[in-house]
């Protein structure tokens, strides 16, 4: 009897033991990650995001002939996936599955659209995006015009057949504009529509800058040019040639953009891995300055340059949500950079590996509601990665701040916190709202925590003042005890200076 | 003692008047290289206290990374090679100061700047950002007030003209950056021959050992 039981309790212990063991496995399963800190030293972070599914695109029911997976648009209610290999655009609804696969051309009646007797299909097309009204612009950066010699923007709208099944038809075909000026090639890569139908599109190798089309499909201006480095010795040579020798030399063009995107009061998201650029992701104003906020330790650059051979991270796509939060991807080392509107790096995800999740040839990213989509160009899958309850509380976080919750934003940072005491930047969130509800001497010591100087100093002038304030008297009366003695010295003086 | 107390308060009178206390120094015995030693050491604690104590808002120091004895050895060491180097080219261009001379002079010299750093560190610890430059200020008030000290202190001792002395500062400044190649060259050949030694000793080590295997 008692060995009996001895071995049921042996039994359920050795069965905890398992439960508990595999419990343990399961969150050791997730990718571990990292932040940094004020001197830009690496910081373990807890795993923000974590891989929910990864789709493989080439074996979805619906699609064939799948080559390479260049680019990933999600819609207001579709996702679209370039195929540039394989000439054509697959959609599909959020939920990843097949809705449709766009490759020829065809007109309203369903008919294919011919031109000089061939059949007009899609070839290399790069990039894809939704506009306000749903109509999706294809950038067709491997047609060929007849006459230009240059490619076109292809626009396809969705509707209904006979049948009920739903189809794309080619509803404007925009090809290099008459009034298209400048050196730069009209071969669109990725591009964005705004509000107005305007279209921003980034060409191949364009080093006068995005180009923006009217929504008539006219040319309108170049937007936005990359600043670069100028390394000093070549200045100073530029400085000494003559105007001849100035000819002759290699002209410095600004580097090209690589991706765009734009945010919901319109402001254009540009990203570019040239070397030579300053900024790797700009936030351009109507204008086309850079507006981007560098509030972070390092500016929204990615990775920390490497110290001895200056490696960067090479930047090749920018997503941005409602939120102003933006994630960028750096192709080199398959990393996602995820950052709050004012700059601050909140997440990095992902790795180079051949694991599930993992990238081999980073192609790009965008936001899926909170998830974060990546796509990989050599294994054309898609993966999704999801919030895990720090990643969650952190965007929570981030979004009350951005709409003006201070209090709920506080709340959500020092829940954060529990997941990860590294996170400087929730021991400041929470610190603006200690700060927001004047209790000043607490916000000061987590504005210390979380090696924040300016806003240290913000809650340090107030805080001083109150104690002022306060402690009046004390500080007032030693004041007015010596400008009184000094004020009786002179008196006395004078008085006996006088009577001398 | 007494007469080591009478001398650090003369400390004072030197401060205000170098030039009249430097001489005082040199030919009535008012001053002592034992005081100038303590100013210099202080100098360097003061250093170590300042990185560590100054204010949160000017304070960027990563407690990780710090070697006390490293920023110790830094604050110290500037101010022995400039005497050595002032002293090497003071005596070619006739100088009259003894290498004595001039490490009290800098020693000394170095007194209002420790007050304004020990002013600096306490005020540090009550400023927000936008009074960031006073604080700067202070430091940079201690500064100039130790490099007019040094000035007029090496024109008493050596007995220059301005001209001559602004003359063997500058030989001064080019003695010193031959005095740091020198100490660096020395250094990586040093760093090389035990690298050379290691290695050998390495290699007899596995050697022997190959062979009684």
């Amino acid at each position: 009897m008692s060995v009996q039981r001895r071995s049921l309790i042996g039994l359920c212990l050795l069965l905890g033991l398992v439960l508990v063991s595999s419990e343990t496995g399961a969150s050791a399963d997730l990718p571990r990650s990292y932040n940094y800190n004020l001197w830009l030293e690496t910081v373990p972070s807890a795993p923000a995001y974590r891989l929910k599914r990864e789709i493989n695109v080439g074996t979805m029911p619906g699609v064939y002939n799948f080559g390479e997976l260049a680019d990933i648009h999600v819609g207001k209610e579709r996702v679209y996936i370039v195929d540039r290999i394989g000439n054509q655009v697959i959609v599909t609804d959020h939920e990843f599955n097949f809705i449709s696969r766009i490759t020829l051309l065809k007109n309203e009646q369903n008919r294919i659209m011919t031109e000089d007797g061939n059949q007009m299909r899609l070839t290399l097309p790069e990039g894809a995006f939704e506009a306000e009204n749903g109509d999706l612009y294809i950038a067709d950066s491997g047609y060929r015009d007849a006459k230009t010699g240059e490619a076109r923007i292809v626009v396809f709208s969705e509707t209904v057949d006979s049948r009920g099944n739903a189809f794309y038809y080619a509803k404007n075909i925009i090809k290099k504009p008459s009034n298209f000026v400048g050196r730069t090639q009209f071969i669109p890569s990725k591009l964005v529509v705004d509000n107005a139908y305007r279209i921003y599109a980034v060409v191949q190798g364009g080093s006068e800058g995005i180009v923006v089309l009217n929504a008539d499909g006219s040319f309108s201006h170049y937007f936005g040019t990359n600043r670069i480095r100028f390394s000093p010795i070549e200045y100073f040579w530029k400085s000494l040639a003559s105007e001849e020798q100035l000819q002759k030399m290699a002209l410095t063009f600004a580097p090209p953009f690589n991706s765009v995107d734009i945010d919901e009061n319109g402001f254009i998201y540009a990203t570019t891995s040239d070397a030579r650029s300053i900024d790797k992701v700009a936030r351009f104003n109507p204008s086309g300055d850079n507006i981007i906020r560098r509030m972070g330790y390092l500016p929204p650059i990615g990775d920390v340059p490497d110290f001895l051979t200056g490696d960067e991270s090479e930047i090749i796509s920018v997503t941005v949500n409602d939120y102003g939060m933006y994630a960028i991807l750096d192709s080199g080392r398959g990393r996602i950079f995820v950052y709050n509107f004012d700059g601050e790096l909140l997440f990095v995800i992902g790795n180079l590996g051949l694991a599930r999740g993992e990238f081999i040839s980073p192609g790009d990213v965008s936001w899926l509601g909170d998830d974060i989509i990546a796509s990989d160009k050599k294994k054309g899958t898609v993966a999704i990665y999801t919030p895990t309850e720090f990643g969650r509380l952190v965007i929570d976080a981030t979004k009350a701040y951005y709409v003006g919750n201070w209090d709920e934003a506080g709340e959500k940072w020092l829940q954060a916190l529990r997941h990860n005491s590294n996170y400087d930047i929730a021991y400041v969130g929470y610190g603006k709202m200690l700060y927001m509800q004047d209790r000043y001497e607490e916000a000061l010591k987590y504005f210390k925590l979380g090696n924040n100087r300016s806003y240290y100093s913000m809650a340090y002038k107030k805080y001083r003042s109150e104690k002022l304030s306060e402690n009046f008297g004390l500080f007032a009366m030693p004041l007015l005890i010596v400008f009184g003695a000094v004020v009786f010295a002179e008196y006395k003086h004078h008085k006996r200076a006088g009577e001398q | 003692m007494k007469q080591f107390w009478e001398k650090l308060s003369y400390t004072r009178y030197v401060m205000f008047n170098p030039f009249d206390g430097f001489y005082e120094i040199k030919f009535r015995n008012r001053g002592d290289a034992s005081i100038a030693t303590l100013f210099l050491l202080v100098n360097g604690i003061l250093a170590v206290v300042s990185a560590q104590y100054n204010g949160f808002v000017i304070n960027t120091l990563n407690v990780k990374n710090m070697n006390s004895i490293l920023i110790l050895f830094y604050s110290v060491i500037p101010y022995l090679i400039f005497v050595i180097g002032n002293y090497s080219t003071t005596t070619l261009f006739d100088g009259k100061g003894t290498m004595r001379e001039i490490y009290i002079v800098v020693g000394y010299a170095l007194a209002p700047y420790i007050l304004c750093q020990v002013v600096a560190v306490i005020f540090s610890q009550f400023i927000t950002t936008e009074e960031v430059p006073i604080h700067r200020l202070i430091v940079l008030s201690g500064s100039a007030w130790f490099a007019f000290l040094v000035f007029g202190g090496l024109i008493t001792v050596h007995e220059y003209g301005v001209l001559k002395n602004v003359a063997t500062l500058l030989c001064t400044v080019v003695a010193v950056s031959i005095i740091l190649f020198l100490s660096l060259l020395a250094y990586s050949l040093v760093q090389e021959v035990v690298a050379f030694v290691q290695l050998f000793i390495t290699e007899a080590i596995v050697r022997i050992e190959g062979w009684s295997s």
